[in-house]
């Protein structure tokens, strides 16, 4: 039976919730008890080694919940005792009363107890048939698949605005979720998804599925198996919260506890109805090789081509030098700061997206903003395709702002609210700028975010505390941009100046480049020959991304090379499924 | 003929005439004579009254060339000092003495002086604005904004005799009335 | 009104006959003075005013929401905002032309059109000077800070941006053109001020008039002054649509890099005023009964001007397709395509039927002198003016380099709410100037009237029949 049915829990005679939020299940119970959340609670824990861990609040209860040690406590009779008394107490027992303060100190400032590793133990593997192969669905017919979702899992984080503004990596939806399906099964059925001012609209369908229904938005994912039907869980929630309370749909209704993650005998049928799905990047962007599209944005190469010929990428096209100008060029004395992404290892994760987001104070939207294209996010992963619809490549490339040194936006903005450092950044100047938004148009790369409203809360009192000090928080009516993480570089500046020693290689890190998980964003000082990220430009794979605009950005790509298996099958080559799809309005493009 | 000196509360005479062609050809004869402080009025600008009087060239254009330089020396100086010595700022890589960009606002500045200079110069050498003049005393004198063609000899005029200039001009070709201007 | 009326047909002077010097100023100074308000005024007013008050609304809730009112995004940053800005900047250069150029060349039928002519630039300036200062995220700081002025952050504008060009350009075009006008208004309001019996107008027009007694010494600077700054107006108006069109040429945007673009503009400017002044002048002339000095050679005249500009602006779509090709360059080639067979095709197939087409059909003489038709072919230019701005900004900006950066636009109700205000602050300021200024210049009409004796032989109406 669906998860939708509460069933038993109703039965219980006194139901006691302890939870974050007043949920669907606090909805069910007698009575709700505050949660303190994790970062606010004294706990332990035990590493996959079993070392232990003493957990520190970072911050007193906000809003003085009470973590589950201390409702556990207040159960088993022990009246009204703290967290930290509870563990301190369960250690005392376990560390023993000698030198017992001693050994809590330094338990507490090392995070880890030495030696308390648990003792290896040999194991052997049972023999036996304990792989079974997956459930083969012999049926003809649909298949559905239930998938957390990419960004609130399964819907624990629904009501995390960061979250659902993050456009999920392949499909770039956010604030929702959507049936996706192949484009093969889209022209079966006649689904067609069109761009316009005011969103991606899309048919509306209705799938079935043991005995229940649910009408869900279509979406088109190149790639996506034909007769598959994916639909990731965690939205339709009713009461998540202020952020995320009517969101999606449920797939929950649909999913059975005897095929967890995917069963045959869907039917899919479009209602007649259109919907409007936010979606950050409208088109699918497939690059191919015609007269009218080479435009080389995305470099990636086999093995056997780099090897052939390590400089394909800086071949693609020209990138004019620096003293073609008639006009002698500036000259960056002192640190000059760029930055390198490399495209090998950047697989689309986007935690830098997130990263940004909360270094800069970025503000969340909302769905119908995003779906006007209004999105926020200085930093955003262009997800192109290459080669055929059904089986394509995909490319992920982060974009972020380029800190070009003949900037084209700085030229245009009339008032001088963007100028050039003399450290090479493209300076947002938040306070003098009257937001004509010619920067913006003359921008190639499309980095500049536009507050077209006040889109910063100013009242939620925990967002003020979330607010990173060192960054502005900008009004309606201004511009803003990736800085390079400018506060970073400044505070770093300054310890070095009171250290009285200059800067390291790698001690400035960009909020993305910290958090990304493949190491594939180096920042540093392009002056310096000795730097990571000098290393990494002098690689053959180095290009700047539209440099033949001579831009010249300080940001530049360093091309992938794939080396993928020679026995797998590829799409054919020319001649093989149209390389593109125009979203609705048939080929081309 | 002795220079009465003119009766106070004289301003001069005027005389009405019947048409354009009429004023002019009277112009000539009234500069033949010597007048010098002489002014006609018509409702529309004739040129052949203007040389008939024997006008001096404006030096209109002279003032206005003045202006206009001016306004360019003022523009293209407060962007070249706000750009290369006030407050000098890397703006995409461009050299602080952009001068291709700096041509543009210097030449609307310049248009926009020598305008400003022509039409305050006209306005001050044409002493406007002057809300009283004798002339509006004349009770005729409002046709010379609708059809009616003037000449006014001043008082001042050094060959001005009340009855003489009087007759002179009622001797004129195409005159209507000839009226006394008080002051 | 009969057909019969000569002034109507094709052939006919710049003047009607018999006229004097004083029917010429009662015809055209009675519109103004008459007591009794004619009730088609007042009907029409009425209706400016309500769309005036429109804009009013539009603008106090952009400036309290904000400009996600509007459609603008990113990476469609400009939309109707900057249409409406060139739409309205081009209308007025008409005026400037025929009060400027034409002079220069004289023109001897510029004497009836040029005043409501220039009074339609200075509206259209004002209409198009709304934009500037409101599609600003901050205009209560962009109002100022676009200026040079000593301050005490010690900043100045940069004077490398096109936008503070604009500045300039507008400026300066608003501030010579309101010059201009003045300047011919003179001798008027000193008729005026002498016609009236109302003492209360006396006064009124007399202060208008400076004192403005008709001396010929004054004549004489006057007509200098006029005649300089004809001289100086034909620069700047071309100019002024220049740098205009530098606000799209100097952005490397494909489909507004284009050296094209500034005498493109300004023939499309003249192409669109003219239009303007066509469906200005053709109500007027009828209502007021004005036939005898707008005739049907005013009519035709501009007619041909609109036609001759109208065939730039034809070639200047030909050489945008040709040299899109031609370059070879991807993006550029990519735009072309995208203008005629991408989601804005409509637009710019429209834009061909009434900016190319239309004006074609004004070859043919029976199109040409015929009224009913010159007003239609007119609003239709008007139409394809508006789209050619539309199709450059929008179909430019909505994809342009990186695919994925690509997106929609679309004007929201409160994007047509502004507009149709702004054309309601037109149409106020026009009504209110046809009530209390003469829409005709009447001392310069006097000049081409048979035996004036103002240009030494005669006027043109003269010499016609």
């Amino acid at each position: 039976m669906g998860f939708d049915r509460p069933a038993a829990l109703d039965q219980v005679p006194l139901r006691i919730h302890l939870g974050l939020y007043q949920d669907e299940t606090a909805e069910r119970c007698h009575w709700h008890l505050a949660e303190a959340h994790g970062l606010e609670s004294w706990s332990d824990a035990r590493a996959f080694d079993g070392s232990v861990s003493i957990v520190q609040p970072l911050i007193a209860p906000l809003y003085g919940g009470k973590s589950a040690h201390e409702v556990l406590a207040a159960f088993l009779g022990f009246g009204d005792r703290a967290g930290y008394q509870v563990v301190r107490e369960h250690w005392k027992g376990l560390f023993g009363a000698d030198d017992f303060e001693g050994r809590w100190q330094r338990a507490v400032h090392d995070g880890v107890v030495a030696g308390s590793a648990l003792p290896e133990k040999p194991v052997t593997l049972a023999s036996g048939d304990w792989v079974r192969p997956a459930r083969q669905a012999r049926n003809p017919g649909l298949e559905i698949a239930f998938r957390a979702d990419p960004t609130i899992g399964d819907g624990r984080f629904a009501n995390n605005g960061w979250l659902q503004e993050l456009p999920k990596p392949l499909t770039k939806l956010t604030w929702e979720n959507a049936a996706l399906l192949s484009p093969r099964l889209a022209a079966r059925l006649g689904i067609a998804v069109s761009s316009t001012a005011s969103g991606a609209t899309t048919d509306l369908v209705e799938l079935r599925y043991a005995g229940n229904a649910l009408k869900v938005p279509a979406w088109i994912v190149p790639g996506h198996p034909e007769d598959s039907v994916t639909l990731h869980l965690g939205y339709g929630r009713r009461k998540a919260g202020r952020v995320g309370s009517g969101l999606g749909v449920n797939a929950y209704a649909l999913r059975r506890s005897d095929g967890l993650w995917f069963g045959a005998g869907l039917e899919i049928r479009k209602t007649g109805e259109r919907a409007i799905l936010a979606c950050t990047q409208d088109h699918w962007t497939i690059e191919h090789e015609t007269q009218t599209t080479k435009r080389h944005l995305v470099r990636s190469a086999d093995l056997a081509e780099f090897e052939r010929n390590p400089h394909f990428a800086r071949e693609m096209s020209e990138e004019p030098p620096a003293d073609l100008s008639m006009y002698p060029a500036h000259t960056y004395r002192g640190h000059a700061w760029g930055m390198t992404i490399d495209l090998s290892a950047c697989v689309g994760c986007n935690a830098c997206v997130v990263a940004c987001q909360s270094e800069n104070n970025i503000p969340v939207v909302g769905k119908d903003q995003v779906a006007r294209g209004r999105e926020m996010q200085w930093i955003r992963i262009d997800r192109y395709y290459q080669g055929g619809l059904d089986n394509p490549e995909t490319h992920h490339q982060p974009v972020l702002c380029m800190h070009c040194e003949n900037a084209p936006c700085e030229v245009v903005c009339p008032v001088a609210a963007t100028v050039h450092s003399d450290e090479g950044l493209n300076d947002m100047v938040y306070n003098r700028c009257v937001g004509t938004r010619y920067c913006s148009n003359n921008c190639p790369y499309k980095v500049r975010r536009f507050n077209f409203f006040l889109y910063q809360d100013w009242d939620t009192p925990s967002l003020k505390l979330m607010r990173n000090p060192d960054v502005t928080v900008r009004s309606r009516g201004v511009m803003e941009k990736c800085t390079y993480c400018v506060q970073r570089i400044n505070q770093a500046r300054i310890d070095a100046k009171n250290q009285d020693r200059p800067l390291r290689d790698g001690e400035i890190e960009t909020a993305c480049q910290s958090v990304c998980p493949a190491r594939a964003i180096v920042f540093g000082d392009v002056n310096d020959p000795k730097s990571r990220v000098t290393g990494q430009k002098s690689s053959p794979r180095n290009y700047g991304l539209l440099a033949d605009l001579n831009t010249r950005p300080r940001t530049s790509y360093l091309a992938s090379v794939r080396n993928p298996n020679p026995d797998m099958p590829r799409e054919a080559g020319p001649g093989a499924a149209r390389a593109s799809l125009e979203l609705g309005s048939g080929p081309d493009v | 003929m002795s220079a009465e000196v003119a009766t106070s509360g004289l301003y001069g005479l005027m005389a009405e005439f019947r048409g354009p062609h009429e004023i002019v050809a009277g112009a000539r004869l009234v500069t033949e004579k010597g007048y010098r402080r002489v002014d006609g009025y018509t409702p529309y600008p004739m040129e052949d009254l203007s040389e008939a009087l024997e006008l001096p060239r404006s030096v209109l254009p002279k003032l206005v060339l003045g202006g206009g330089i001016l306004g360019c020396l003022l523009g293209y100086g407060l962007e070249y000092w706000s750009a290369v010595i006030a407050y000098p700022l890397n703006i995409g890589g461009r050299p602080l003495h952009s001068w291709p960009s700096f041509i543009v606002p210097a030449f609307e500045t310049t248009i926009l002086f020598a305008a400003g200079t022509a039409v305050l110069g006209m306005l001050a050498l044409n002493g406007l604005p002057q809300p009283y003049h004798p002339v509006f005393n004349v009770a005729s004198f409002a046709k010379a904004s609708r059809d009616g063609f003037f000449l006014a000899i001043e008082a001042t005029d050094p060959k001005f005799d009340r009855a003489d200039t009087r007759r002179f001009l009622e001797s004129l070709h195409g005159v209507v009335q000839v009226s006394e201007i008080e002051e | 009104m009969s057909s019969a009326n000569p002034m109507d047909l094709p052939g006919a002077p710049i003047l009607g006959p018999g006229h004097t010097l004083g029917t010429v100023t009662d015809k055209i100074g009675d519109v103004v003075l008459t007591r009794k308000t004619p009730r088609g005024w007042l009907g029409g007013f009425a209706i400016a005013f309500g769309l005036l008050q429109l804009m009013l609304l539009a603008v106090v809730n952009l400036l309290f929401v904000g400009i996600g009112v509007w459609g603008v995004t990113i990476p469609i940053g400009w939309g109707f905002d900057i249409i409406n800005f060139v739409w309205w900047i081009g209308i007025g250069h008409a005026g400037t032309l025929i009060s400027a150029i034409l002079l220069l060349m004289r023109q001897e039928w510029r004497m009836s059109i040029n005043r409501f002519a220039e009074a339609m630039t200075l509206f259209a300036v004002a209409c198009a000077a709304f934009y500037p200062i409101f599609h600003t995220g901050r205009p209560w700081v962009a109002a100022y800070w676009l200026l040079p002025y000593p301050n005490t952050m010690g900043l100045w504008p940069n004077f490398r941006s096109p936008l503070i060009w604009d500045v300039f350009a507008v400026s300066t075009y608003a501030t010579v053109s309101a010059l201009f006008w003045y300047v011919g208004l003179i001798p008027d309001m000193a008729t005026l001020r002498d016609k009236t019996g109302s003492r209360l107008l006396k006064v009124v027009y007399g202060m208008g008039a400076l004192g403005w007694r008709g001396s010929i010494r004054h004549w004489h600077n006057y007509e200098t002054a006029y005649l300089l700054l004809a001289g100086l107006a034909t620069p700047l108006v071309v100019s002024v649509h220049t740098v205009v069109s530098f606000d799209f040429a100097t952005g490397l945007v494909p489909g507004w890099h284009a050296t094209i673009f500034p005498p493109y503009f300004v023939a499309g400017a003249v192409y669109a005023g003219f239009a303007m002044v066509l469906t200005l002048a053709i109500p007027l002339r009828w209502y007021y009964r004005l036939q005898d000095f707008i005739t049907m050679r005013h009519l035709e005249n501009m007619a041909k001007v609109m036609m001759a500009t109208g065939l730039v602006v034809a070639y200047g779509y030909v050489i945008e397709a040709f040299m899109a090709w031609y370059s070879g360059n991807t993006y550029e080639m990519f735009m072309m395509k995208n203008r005629m067979t991408g989601p804005y095709a409509v637009m710019y197939w429209c834009l061909i039927l009434c900016n190319v087409v239309t004006p074609n059909l004004l070859w043919f003489k029976r199109l040409r002198t015929s009224i009913p038709f010159l007003f239609l072919v007119a609003l239709v230019v008007s139409v394809g003016m508006w789209l050619e701005r539309f199709v450059i900004i929008v179909t430019s900006l909505h994809r342009d380099f990186l695919p994925a950066s690509w997106g929609m636009y679309a004007g929201t109700k409160y994007d047509w709410a502004a507009f149709i205000g702004t054309i309601g602050l037109f149409l106020t300021l026009f009504f209110l100037f046809v009530r209390v200024l003469p829409a005709i210049s009447m001392f310069e009409m006097k000049t081409i009237l048979p035996g004036s004796g103002a240009h030494g032989s005669g006027g043109e109406a003269e010499k016609a029949r």
